[in-house]
């Protein structure tokens, strides 16, 4: 899969970084690997810092999987309508 | 062999034609299954996404003949079909509020689609479509998190991750996500 992934330098550095203990360590690797960049280096020290911070953000398992369900208007045997169009940048 | 399971076995041999096949085979089934369902539950009944996918997956490709990657080409296209559907149901409630302007709602948590305020729900299905062009297996893993309700280890299983990139990835398009929807609602 990684064959085909576009060049994203921000998701690069952010998941070698995650490898890192949290801290001085991972901080300095990141300033490195920005290279000087500082809008890339904010950016990927804030994503680092939501992903040890934001919790209750997608949990790993979600707290309620059998929640309020599809909205379905149909009744058996109705005919179902064609598919959405998928919009042009899918 | 059923006709998932050929389209499935074409989407494997790299046939790009399947996969936009199967889609609508799957969107078509959840929809039949869940209006089945609800017709003989009680009304306000629920049902679960999580549950309704597995049963579409036994309906369509049978019993268990097909491979872990076939499976996950199924369960994508399922999330897929999940997300469109709620999406759709969002913006026509959209619609039927006069006025239609934003209600713009503070980002607290997320968990699963179906408890999502709408005008997070259609925020959260922009967002992911930008992801997809940055990483587009990132924006996978999500999909089956958010619209199936997979723990995310079912969701990496299926899509053939590695754990460690596994869990690499779901760290990035998490957080990318979070700081996505921050910026936007």
């Amino acid at each position: 899969m990684n064959s085909t992934a576009p060049n994203n330098p921000e998701k690069e550095i952010f998941e070698q970084a995650f490898e890192l203990p949290a801290g001085a360590e991972r901080m300095a690797f990141v300033q490195g690997a920005c290279g000087g960049d500082a809008t890339l280096c904010a950016r990927v020290l804030a994503l680092l810092q939501t992903h040890e911070t934001a919790e209750d953000f997608l949990p790993e398992e979600p707290k309620d999987r059998a929640t309020v369900l599809l909205p379905i208007t149909e009744k058996p045997g109705d005919k179902i309508g064609p598919l959405p169009a998928a919009r042009e940048d899918r | 062999m059923s006709e998932v399971t050929h389209i499935l076995d074409r989407v494997q041999q790299g046939d790009p034609r399947a996969a936009a096949e199967l889609l609508p085979l799957v969107y078509e089934e959840l929809r039949k299954l869940a209006a089945v369902r609800m017709a003989h539950e009680p009304p306000g009944q629920t049902l679960q996404a999580t549950a309704l996918v597995h049963e579409a997956w036994l309906r369509l490709a049978g019993d268990g003949q097909q491979d872990w990657n076939g499976r996950g080409h199924f369960f994508a296209a399922a999330a897929e079909a999940m997300q469109r559907i709620l999406v759709e149901n969002a913006r026509r409630k959209r619609r039927l509020k006069h006025g239609g302007e934003l209600h713009r709602t503070a980002l607290t948590g997320l968990d699963v689609a179906q408890n999502t305020p709408d005008e997070q729900l259609l925020a959260v299905d922009e967002a992911l479509d930008r992801l997809a062009v940055l990483d587009p297996v990132g924006a996978k893993l999500v999909k089956l998190r958010f619209f199936v309700g997979l723990t995310n280890v079912e969701a990496a299983r299926l899509l053939g991750l590695p754990e460690r990139t596994a869990k690499r990835t779901w760290a990035y398009a998490r957080a990318w996500l979070h700081e996505e929807l921050k910026r936007t609602l």
